[in-house]
């Protein structure tokens, strides 16, 4: 249990979203976030990576408060992909890749070798190598949110937060990420993504935590998870679920 | 490598431009009369040592301080068309001098710099009373441009209900290097320890400019650095709109200018954009001291003339 | 003459040139003195050309806006051919020390800011000019008087400049109100009653209107306030052919000013004089003028 949260209100101007929430990550999990619009999913996501402070309870990391820890340290262990970025002016895709490394290089951002090398592997695990001398502001949505991700990964966390990442991609760059979600989670990462297709997220991820006006709803593995009443509950669908073909995960079926 | 190539042509610019300034003006002179000119007993030694190398040097250093004020503003503001007046310094510090100059016309000009800067920090301390630590880039941005608009009716006021200061106040109002010398130059010339804290938010800066939330996920604390930033940049500005009055333009282009030629990193375009902001002013100057001898027209419009077809070429060219 | 004796003579000699030449005068910085005779001035503002001109003194500098007409032609006539050295309220410091001056005259309003670079080019005489009125400058001319080591000759033209000036007022109507200004494209330029021109024309014994009170310079007047000073006599100058005026005279409210209604209204083609010139020399031409346009009256 390295992330957890107790009894944690958190929000903007006073106002709850994520109301008295206790949760607690799996670790080496992929984990998704689920529900409806303003469930408080997002607002959970920037309350673990550090950038809404809690109204009431606490996020602990480790079993510390987050915020008393030293905020280098925690960019070593936590990562965050918002859902939308500015547009960075006259930076190329490598540089902004490099700014991933921060946590680790000096005052001047510097990098070694071994810096070059993990920016290098983020670039290639995401396939944007190739665009290493562009300019970021002159790449499509999904490139730009690609470039993004490998910053995210050269960052080098335990701990990866991800904010609808697939928005902007095209079908098979979404199929390519989750499939990549998997290799990052051999390798010893856990990553906790809000995701907005129940199917897609059912297939690839390992925990499901379901939230509905601010509250958790249920949790648990994909086959507990996934059931009609919760849909219909949740979502308000009316949906069967079936066992997807060639993964054999649950999945549903709008009736 | 275009960065090295870009720094050797800048250098060797400014170089040149340099060179211009001390052999061209009212009077033209040859290298060897310049290098005479810094010996005492020279005839051009008033022209040399006492005239053109102060105001070429003051032209340095205020176009590099404007330039880097203005690079901590976009960065910080997150937008390449920000400048130090959207902080309402450049204002404040104009309202402090013209009411000086106009309510209090026995008070010796030797307070008018202090009077500015004075003015230039009062409007940075009140902006941050009046949006705090924790506000949003645009929320300063707005308001700041709001208080400038301010400062900027409130001189029209006094100018428009006391004209016979106006001439004088005008004159400052547009900015200029004209009567500027050695003084001058020692004015500023404590203010230059703000460059190296600059340089020291460098790597922040580049992590700003990634929004809010991942440079915090990076480690990096948004308000001190923001406050840093900003409060750097006041100081440049202020203490360069005390001495020269607010020369326009200058922290806009010169940063905007520097960021197509070297990118966005911010370790090579906060020097870049001092360089780009010397070579400017340094023109200004010469253009506005030798295109009509020997009137001289104070910079400030030089660099507006300058920037102005900048920006309209920008326009055309994004359309 | 044994040695001590001829040692002693030259010394007195040298003691007595000394103390012949040193001239010690109060300018607007305090104490000024100058112990020979300046031949290469820079003058730095029209008034004193003016001064200068009246004692037959001739500057090889004047900042005159890089434009000769702005030197009247009564001056010109006296003062021969100089060199520009910028604007007044500008001058380019390189083209003044280019001219090697040994005396510089500057405008305390304009100048004071730069008379620390002014003093290292050449002793520098700062005193009133702009925003001063008429006593101001007569004062002024004094100084300038005894600095250039022609004190006689000043006081002889002051005191013959004080009788013009008498046998032109007698020439001109008492008990009148007069109004200068001049006219520019979007308002007229008021000369108020302590502005130099104003104070002239009191001298002359003629009345300006009250308004702004206490306002030393030109005032911007729009036709609506020009209507509230409603002025008996107006006279304006003008630049051009195509000003503000134009326009006025075609609107209902120039009909109401008393100055258009009982055909008080005077042009004047050459407002350089009035309103930019400021000098004894200035002041003469400005009364003879007045002498013109409303001597045959009253």
């Amino acid at each position: 249990m390295s992330l957890s949260t107790h009894n944690l209100s958190v929000g903007y101007h006073d106002k709850a979203i994520v109301k008295d929430v206790s949760l607690i990550i799996p670790d080496g999990k992929i984990v998704a976030l689920l529900g409806p619009n303003g469930c408080g999913k997002s607002t959970l996501l920037k309350a673990m990576s550090r950038i809404l402070s809690p109204m009431e309870g606490e996020i602990h990391w480790q079993g510390k408060n987050l915020l008393t820890e030293p905020s280098r340290y925690l960019a070593t262990q936590l990562a965050l992909l918002p859902q939308t970025q500015p547009i960075p002016e006259g930076i190329k895709v490598k540089d902004l890749v490099a700014y991933g490394r921060s946590p680790y290089t000096g005052f001047w951002g510097r990098l070694t070798t071994d810096d070059n090398k993990v920016i290098q592997d983020a670039m290639d695990k995401v396939g944007v190598a190739e665009l290493a001398e562009q300019l970021v502001s002159e790449l499509s949505g999904g490139q730009r949110q690609r470039v993004w991700l490998a910053m995210t990964l050269a960052q080098d966390t335990p701990y990866l937060l991800l904010d609808e990442p697939t928005t902007y991609m095209d079908l098979s760059h979404q199929v390519e990420l989750m499939e990549l979600f998997k290799t990052l989670n051999d390798a010893g990462k856990t990553i906790v993504t809000v995701l907005h297709d129940i199917n897609q997220a059912a297939r690839y991820c390992d925990h499901l935590i379901v939230m509905k006006d601010g509250e958790i709803i249920t949790q648990g593995e994909p086959e507990t998870v996934l059931t009609k009443d919760m849909l219909k509950s949740v979502f308000s669908l009316n949906a069967q679920i079936h066992q997807d073909p060639i993964a054999k995960t649950p999945m549903c079926v709008v009736e | 490598m275009r960065t090295l190539f870009v720094s050797f042509s800048l250098f060797s610019l400014l170089a040149f431009l340099v060179v211009l300034s001390l052999s061209f003006g009212a009077v033209s002179l040859s290298i060897s009369e310049i290098l005479s000119g810094f010996t005492p007993d020279s005839e051009f030694y008033f022209t040399i040592h006492e005239y053109r190398f102060p105001r070429a040097v003051l032209a340095v250093l205020v176009g590099a301080m404007m330039a880097l004020s203005g690079a901590l503003v976009q960065g910080v503001i997150r937008n390449p068309l920000a400048s130090p007046d959207v902080l309402g310094v450049s204002q404040g510090a104009g309202l402090a001098a013209v009411v000086l100059m106009t309510l209090f016309p026995s008070v010796s000009i030797f307070w008018l710099p202090w009077a500015a800067l004075a003015g230039g920090i009062s409007a940075a301390l009140l902006l941050w009373a009046l949006c705090g630590a924790h506000s949003s880039a645009i929320k300063l941005a707005i308001t700041g441009v709001a208080m400038a608009a301010l400062y900027s009716s409130a001189v029209d006021f006094l100018m428009l209900t006391r004209p016979l200061e106006i001439n004088n106040a005008l004159l400052w109002l547009t900015g200029s290097l004209w009567g500027r010398g050695w003084d001058q130059v020692f004015m500023i010339l404590p203010w230059l320890v703000l460059l190296p804290l600059a340089f020291w938010l460098a790597k922040r800066m580049n992590l700003i400019s990634l929004g809010d939330e991942v440079a915090t996920s990076l480690g990096v604390s948004i308000p001190v650095t923001r406050l840093s930033a900003l409060a750097i940049a006041v100081g440049l500005t202020a203490s360069c709109v005390a001495i020269c009055g607010p020369i326009g333009f200058l922290g806009l282009i010169a940063p905007h200018l520097a960021r197509r030629l070297v990118g966005g990193r911010h370790q090579i375009l906060l020097p870049c954009s001092m360089v780009v902001g010397m070579v400017i002013l340094l023109l200004a100057d010469l253009l506005a001291r030798t295109i009509n001898p020997p009137i001289e027209l104070p910079a400030g419009i030089m660099t507006a003339i300058i920037g102005a077809p900048y920006f309209l070429w920008l326009l055309l060219k994004t359309r | 003459m044994n040695l001590f004796s001829k040692i002693l003579f030259t010394a007195l000699c040298f003691l007595f040139s000394i103390m012949s030449k040193a001239v010690t005068v109060q300018d607007s910085q305090g104490t000024f003195t100058l112990d020979y005779v300046p031949k290469r001035i820079v003058v730095l503002e029209f008034s004193f050309v003016d001064a200068l001109a009246s004692i037959n003194a001739r500057p090889i500098g004047i900042a005159d806006d890089k434009d000769k007409t702005r030197i009247i032609k009564q001056i010109k006539d006296i003062i021969g051919d100089w060199q520009s050295v910028g604007t007044r309220s500008q001058p380019s410091l390189e083209v003044i020390a280019s001219l090697n001056p040994d005396l510089i005259i500057a405008d305390f309003d304009r100048h004071a800011v730069i008379y620390e670079d002014l003093n290292k080019i050449a002793p520098t005489l700062i005193l009133p000019s702009r925003r001063v009125v008429y006593e101001k400058n007569i004062e002024a001319a004094t100084v300038i008087g005894k600095v250039l080591g022609k004190d006689k000759e000043m006081q002889a033209r002051l005191a013959q400049h004080k009788d013009i000036m008498a046998g032109f007022a007698k020439q001109l109507p008492q008990n009148i109100e007069v109004q200068f200004g001049v006219a520019q494209e979007n308002y007229i330029s008021m000369h108020p009653g302590k502005s130099y021109v104003g104070s002239v024309i009191q001298s002359l014994g003629i009345a300006t209107p009250a308004f702004i009170k206490d306002q030393k310079a030109s005032v911007h007047t729009g036709l609506e306030q020009l209507l509230a000073i409603n002025p008996q006599y107006l006279i304006i100058g003008h630049y051009s052919n195509k000003d503000i005026v134009n326009i006025w005279e075609n609107e209902y409210l120039w009909g109401l000013l008393r100055a258009v209604q009982n055909k008080q209204v005077y042009h004047t083609n050459d407002p350089n004089v009035w309103s930019r010139a400021r000098g004894t020399m200035a002041a003469e031409v400005i009364a003879q003028e007045l002498v013109r346009i409303l001597g045959k009256e009253g």
